[in-house]
């Protein structure tokens, strides 16, 4: 894996307005940025990402399964006590899931660790299925990259066969995310590219705001036209869903969640600790425990004392975007992020990875599940060691 | 792989989509009529296998609606009628659709055979719309300049759920975020 530096194409920022894509440049600082871009070979894609991504995508469902049965998980979990029977009902059911993305850190030789999994809510869809790979054809086609190149990126075509497996063709589907394309254009431009895939597999997709959902006498949701939402992708966490003032209708309003209700297991962060429990060294997850369970010096964290004790990062068990993330290095606090909105939440200890360099930027790796299979790869990379809402997505593409 | 997929999901009538020009009729006999003037860029044998297509759309996706008032609420007054193709064998429909009021063809460049077509019906709010609701024309009659997109074939309703209209008795009920201290975004 080596960063390349790449001419810029030169109309790309005309293609990338022209294509709803306003958000390449935010608070004045690069997002979307081609100046540069990471080679991998086949055998990196596939050995590294691809079958260690779907290999945790499964653990990850034993994990849910084992949470599910466990009142004890549920609390460590923070999953309110009323909702419980719901989310264990809609893994049992195996209701459908549709996508995530692991945040991986990988440096090109040994295994790709796993940070988290953002199983419910994931973002930065749109560059990475589609605006990247639009990158790859031009580049080619302009001879900057040779003709034999590649990009692991099978993103969109998944989704459309996804969304044909979990729906009747023909079904209207509701895309839900706080605000609009006006005031929230990066949530909505990932709701767009879903909308899209859902065209594509023959569904009818509509837009609400999340706020606009209304309730009727019947306990069922309906949109902002109060048309009746029979299946709701919601770009809004499941944590916060449960925390809502309709929640308790939620179980009873006969209305199909995209992502469904077992994914509040699935990205939560109390998974790690699950995870760790369950397949204790394994090559690609970093050491976990609840954060009693560290301050308490279980056998399994003196087991791991020699990792933690070279450093360990503290995070709540909900956050996104690298919220309320501590890094204590050698006894010290030596990172701490700046944004701490998530930081009344129960806590999580993990061991400390130190991230690769690379041209002074450390990359993370986004690997995108689909159903249940790993079908493509965005880059994104920060000059800190916690990577923010300020980070720069970089394409990738496969050389051999 | 995927393509540049584009940033029109939900709004068909984004600047991306290519304006076509059409031609508007409110019957098959009216496009006979004028496919026999001159300069006309259709014939009566188009006029007939575009009725034909648009028939077909209509039958398979106009918008269906689980209530008379929710279809004439969107379309008019007196504008739907009974889905004849759910109509049970003792009689009475549970769904209903607007009227086909009329036709949208144009002349799709670097297609051959017959033109594209598309149904229209009647708006609520005044003049004429497609299927989908994003493509309006003001009267059922003359050249108009219309959005690729209001040629895509629409999926199918038939024998699918109808939309129905909710009276609802709350709204606001998500969206408080109440996990975070702060910020517009949820995902991540």
């Amino acid at each position: 894996m080596d960063k390349v530096s790449l001419p810029e194409r030169a109309d790309w920022k005309k293609t990338a307005e022209a294509n709803g894509f306003q958000f390449h440049t935010m608070h004045g600082e690069p997002y979307w940025d081609e100046s540069s871009a990471y080679a991998l070979s086949l055998e990196q894609i596939e050995n590294d990402i691809e079958y260690p991504a779907g290999e945790l995508h499964e653990m990850c469902r034993e994990a849910v399964a084992r949470v599910c049965v466990s009142e004890q998980l549920m609390d460590l979990l923070a999953i309110p006590e009323m909702h419980r029977d719901m989310i264990a009902g809609s893994f049992h059911d195996d209701d459908p899931e549709l996508y995530g993305r692991f945040d991986l850190i990988y440096d090109g030789k040994g295994p790709a660790k796993m940070i988290e999994y953002n199983a419910d809510t994931p973002t930065s869809l749109y560059e990475s299925a589609s605006f990247q790979w639009q990158w790859l054809e031009d580049q080619i086609q302009a001879g900057i990259l040779p003709e034999a190149s590649d990009q692991f990126n099978s993103i969109h075509e998944a989704l459309v066969r996804r969304f044909g497996e979990i729906l009747p063709k023909g079904e209207n589907i509701h895309f839900a995310a706080l605000g609009d394309a006006d005031n929230n254009i990066e949530d909505y431009s990932t709701t767009e590219c879903l909308g899209w895939a859902a065209r594509e597999a023959g569904c009818i997709p509509h837009y609400t705001d999340l706020v606009r959902i209304g309730l009727t006498p019947e306990g069922q949701f309906a949109d902002s036209e109060d048309k009746v939402i029979g299946t709701l992708f919601k770009l809004y966490p499941w944590e916060d869903l449960l925390r809502d003032d309709f929640a308790a209708h939620i179980a009873g309003s006969q209305c199909r969640f995209i992502e469904p209700a077992w994914k509040a297991i699935m990205s939560n962060k109390g998974l790690l600790p699950v995870l760790w429990e369950m397949f204790e060294g394994h090559p690609n997850l970093l050491a976990s425990f609840f954060k009693s369970d560290f301050d308490a010096l279980t056998p399994a964290v003196q087991r791991s004392m020699a990792e933690l004790s070279r450093g360990y990062v503290t995070k709540p068990v909900f956050s996104r975007e690298g919220s309320s993330i501590t890094i204590t290095e050698n006894g010290n606090a030596t990172e701490i992020a700046q944004d701490q909105s998530y930081d009344e939440n129960p806590m999580i200890v993990q061991a400390y990875r130190e991230m690769p360099v690379f041209d002074g930027f450390r990359p993370v790796l986004g690997a995108w599940i689909v159903g249940r299979s790993c079908v493509g790869l965005g880059i994104r990379e920060d000059r800190s060691r916690i990577t923010q809402d300020l980070s720069r997505f970089k394409p990738h593409f496969i050389r051999d | 792989m995927g393509g540049l997929a584009g940033f029109a999901a939900f709004s068909l009538v984004a600047c991306s989509d290519e304006k076509t020009a059409a031609q508007v009729f409110s019957s098959n006999a009216e496009c006979q009529s004028q496919a026999r003037e001159m300069n006309s860029w259709w014939s009566p044998e188009d006029c007939t296998a575009a009725f034909a297509k648009a028939e077909a759309s209509h039958r398979e996706g106009a918008p269906r609606y689980d209530d008379k008032a929710v279809c004439e609420d969107q379309h008019g007054g007196e504008m739907c009628e009974a889905d004849a193709a759910a109509v049970p064998a003792g009689g009475g429909s549970g769904i209903f659709m607007p009227l086909l009021a009329g036709y949208l063809i144009a002349n799709m460049m670097g297609k051959s055979g017959a033109p594209a077509s598309s149904p229209l019906y009647p708006a609520a709010t005044g003049g004429y719309k497609t299927a989908d609701g994003k493509t309006a024309v003001p009267v059922l009659k003359g050249a108009t300049s219309v959005g690729s997109s209001a040629f895509r074939p629409t999926p199918p309703t038939i024998g699918k759920a109808p939309m129905t209209k909710a009276s609802i008795a709350e709204r606001g009920g998500f969206g408080a975020s109440r996990t975070t201290s702060g910020g517009a975004r949820a995902g991540g």
